[in-house]
């Protein structure tokens, strides 16, 4: 742990301020006594009813304190510690305002890493402190062994991934009024959108044990993977300091990956296929993207420019992000041909209505937020970012309203969720594909051709 | 190491021209006062040198590299203490420094030492333990000073350290920026207190608009101070213009100034006039008012 800490200056500084705060403290110190009492409270509960023989013999009584267990750790694992950790972001902004962070050796890659760090460790120590709960829950049957682990699990990773959204507000200019008030506003969205999808498909997920529906719950964990690793990279974009270069390769390919997804969103006009192909190409490219991709490009890398034409075209990808651009560009559509090849055949209508609503809310409003950083994308992004929202939200629209007469109308169990009908037809597939990978090079090659304009000669 | 600010434009919105073709430079065992009225950017000029903004034109040079091309190379050499100071109820002022170590890439063995010195340098070494917020006005600068030296930089920047610190504590910063020129540190400093400046700088900048005043003008006067036992009249102004060597003669308090020229020849001959017409001072000294002065004097045209 002391190598840990001391890589991360940052997470270091959070953890013993953590410990300072009498909240906190006093938090984890009440946390396991009220799990302890509504646990029993649950057990009485299920108890009242049942005769002897059932309690010794029957299906169990895990099912209530799990339920209770998950609802209690996740009011404080997914809200109360990611909503501290952002309101003590955003008084500390309005603290430090001069920014005295960026005077030293530290990166915002490594402020906001440090951060996550530090919340990470607290989201852990609540979630752990349930673990004892869980597993007395599963001692009383009823709950399958793999929901134990899976629970916590993903109670950590959607915890720490409403942090990392919620941090982006933080990180953002603007008066501390309105953070808070936009904070507010997030995490109730989050609360009723996100949350009740994610955690209830999470518990069909389990409990069921068909492959398409665990396949289900990995694309789910991977998109919280995914968001979190996206707004790592966001958050760390909106902190750089002016010393770093406003040519900023890794958020326009940030960009770049979440038009293309959207793109594919729009292609597949399924909602369900469209949500989870996005989220899932956004874990895969995000990681190996963040890996290649040089975060902040200084000065010197354009000052060094070499003085030859054709050695500074030779040279300019190399120094500005650009082959990861183009690695990118075919990452992406070698996942998303991944993707379409899935077969998954069963349908759920809690999937599809929360996968669809997330769609329609979620996706826009981050893609309009970074087309609103006047800095942060060339122009031709910004107008085709604009196009794409649109064509995104009438499709969103749409599937929405074609699911929801679908599940009206009793379709049955061949609900449209149809990677399957999609590899029906070859064709169209190819068509689509092909259309991708067009669109993909056009983008990447506008936002290379911008970028080697402004790549700077030598004096 | 030598510090060169070459013709530093910076404009923020709106066309205002924060910093306009500003030009100057200092070396080790220097202390610069960077003295101008409020936004005549001295804290732009500053931020930039700490590298947290980027001027629209010209550069700031390290030994001849740019800070600009190389920002790593400003946060080794420059400490930066901004005149906001630091102000927590859950970090202690070992943690603070701590984390500002760390933050520069110390670890270990280094960082204890760089620690343990700073902290006895600044006097801080009975209030390790406090947090920030327990702290006084001066012991907050004083940990403020300390987080810019922790990296044991070569490039003090400092903008209005005194600010609001009581005469003791102002004191107490005045001899620590003369141990830090004797160690050797450049040294940028602004104040709007011109007598502090012109007790510890070396060399001073005046900046109005964002522009240089040139401090190129001929003054060889200097004011003295007099006061009597007696109180004198209005019509003792006129006798003390009649004295040998006085140009120019006001009252001034409880007492009277004098404009003689500079030198202590000049003072000498005032003294034996006033002694020879059966004047005795109790009190008689030389202003210590030049950089206001000189301040007054090339800001007069800006400030009409």
């Amino acid at each position: 742990m002391k190598n840990i800490f001391s890589i991360n200056p940052v997470a270091l500084r959070e953890l013993r301020q953590l410990v300072r705060s009498k909240i906190i403290t006093m938090s984890l110190a009440i946390f396991p006594g009220i799990l302890f009492v509504f646990t029993m409270l649950a057990v009485s509960t299920a108890m009242r009813d049942k005769p002897p023989e059932e309690l010794a013999f029957g299906d169990g009584l895990g099912e209530g304190p799990f339920t209770m267990v998950s609802v209690i750790t996740g009011l404080v694992a997914c809200l109360g510690i990611p909503f501290y950790a952002t309101m003590k972001a955003i008084m500390e902004t309005k603290r430090d305002a001069t920014g005295l962070e960026f005077t030293t050796a530290l990166t915002p890659a490594n402020i906001i890493g440090g951060r996550l760090a530090a919340t990470a460790i607290l989201i852990g120590a609540t979630v752990a402190t349930a673990m004892p709960f869980f597993i007395f829950a599963y001692l009383l049957r009823g709950i399958p062994l793999e929901q134990v682990f899976l629970m916590p699990f993903g109670l950590f990773a959607y915890g720490l991934s409403t942090f990392a959204i919620a941090l982006s507000v933080a990180c953002r200019q603007g008066s501390v009024a309105m953070k808070v008030i936009t904070t507010v506003l997030l995490f109730f969205l989050l609360t009723i959108f996100s949350s009740v999808s994610q955690i209830s498909l999470m518990t069909i997920g389990s409990h069921s044990e068909t492959p398409s529906t665990l396949a289900t719950t990995t694309y789910i964990l991977l998109s919280l993977v995914a968001t979190l690793v996206f707004f790592r990279a966001y958050c760390a974009s909106l902190l750089s300091p002016p010393h770093v270069d406003g040519e900023r390769p890794f958020r326009r390919v940030v960009f770049a990956l979440f038009l293309l997804s959207s793109t594919l969103a729009f292609y597949s006009l399924d909602a369900c296929n469209a949500w989870c192909i996005t989220w899932v190409s956004i874990a895969g490219v995000l990681l190996i993207q963040s890996a290649l991709s040089p975060r902040e490009i200084p000065r010197a890398a354009r000052g060094s420019a070499p003085r030859g034409f054709f050695r500074r075209l030779l040279a300019f990808p190399f120094t500005t992000g650009a082959v990861p651009g183009m690695l990118f560009a075919f990452l992406i559509i070698a996942v998303a041909g991944g993707i379409f090849s899935l077969r998954v055949k069963d349908g759920d209508e809690i999937l599809i209505l929360c996968s669809v609503v997330a769609e329609v809310t979620f996706a826009p409003i981050l893609v309009g937020a970074i087309l609103r950083r006047k800095k942060a994308l060339p122009r031709t992004y910004r107008f085709a970012g604009w196009i794409m929202i649109a064509l995104l939200c009438l499709v969103s629209v749409i599937s929405f309203m074609a699911e929801v007469r679908a599940i009206s109308s009793g379709a049955g169990e061949m609900l449209p969720c149809n990677f399957a009908g999609i590899n029906e037809h070859p064709i169209e597939h190819f068509r689509n594909y092909g259309i991708l990978l067009l669109f993909s090079v056009v983008i990447v090659a506008v936002s290379s051709i911008s970028a080697f304009r402004k790549y700077r000669k030598p004096e | 190491m030598k510090v060169e600010i070459r013709n530093l434009t910076r404009i923020f919105q709106r066309g205002f021209k924060a910093v306009d073709d500003l030009s100057f430079s200092f070396s080790s065992g220097e202390v610069v006062g960077f003295v101008g009225p409020n936004g005549a950017g001295k804290t732009t000029t500053m931020r930039i040198l700490a590298t947290l903004d980027i001027p629209d034109s010209g550069d700031i040079l390290l030994d001849g590299k740019s800070i600009l091309d190389d920002p790593a190379l400003a946060h080794r050499a420059i400490g930066f203490m901004p005149d906001e100071l630091p102000d927590r109820t859950d970090t202690t002022v070992e943690e603070y420094l701590d984390f500002f170590g760390r933050a520069y890439g110390l670890r270990g063995k280094a960082l204890a030492d760089a620690l343990a010195a700073v902290e006895d340098f600044t006097g801080l070494v009975s209030f390790r333990d406090k947090t920030l917020h327990e702290l006084s006005k001066g012991m907050k600068q004083r940990v403020s000073l300390a987080r810019a030296l922790v990296h044991d930089p070569q490039v003090i920047v400092m903008d209005e350290p005194a600010n609001g610190l009581d005469p003791r504590a102002r004191i107490e910063l005045r001899e620590l920026v003369k141990a830090l020129a004797e160690n050797g540190k450049a040294i940028l400093i602004s104040s709007h207190i011109l007598s502090e400046l012109e007790e510890m700088c070396t060399t001073s900048v005046i900046i109005e608009r964002g522009r240089r005043l040139s401090t190129d003008f001929e003054d060889d006067t200097a004011w003295i101070r007099l006061r009597f036992a007696q109180k004198e009249g209005e019509d003792f102004l006129a006798r003390l213009l009649e004295m040998p060597g006085v140009k120019e003669a006001e009252a001034a308090g409880n007492g009277f100034r004098a404009r003689i020229a500079s030198g202590d020849e000049a003072a000498a001959e005032l003294a034996k006039g006033l002694f020879s017409r059966g004047l005795v001072p109790i009190h008689f000294a030389s202003e210590a008012g030049r950089l206001e002065d000189v301040f007054m004097h090339v800001t007069k045209g800006a400030l009409a």
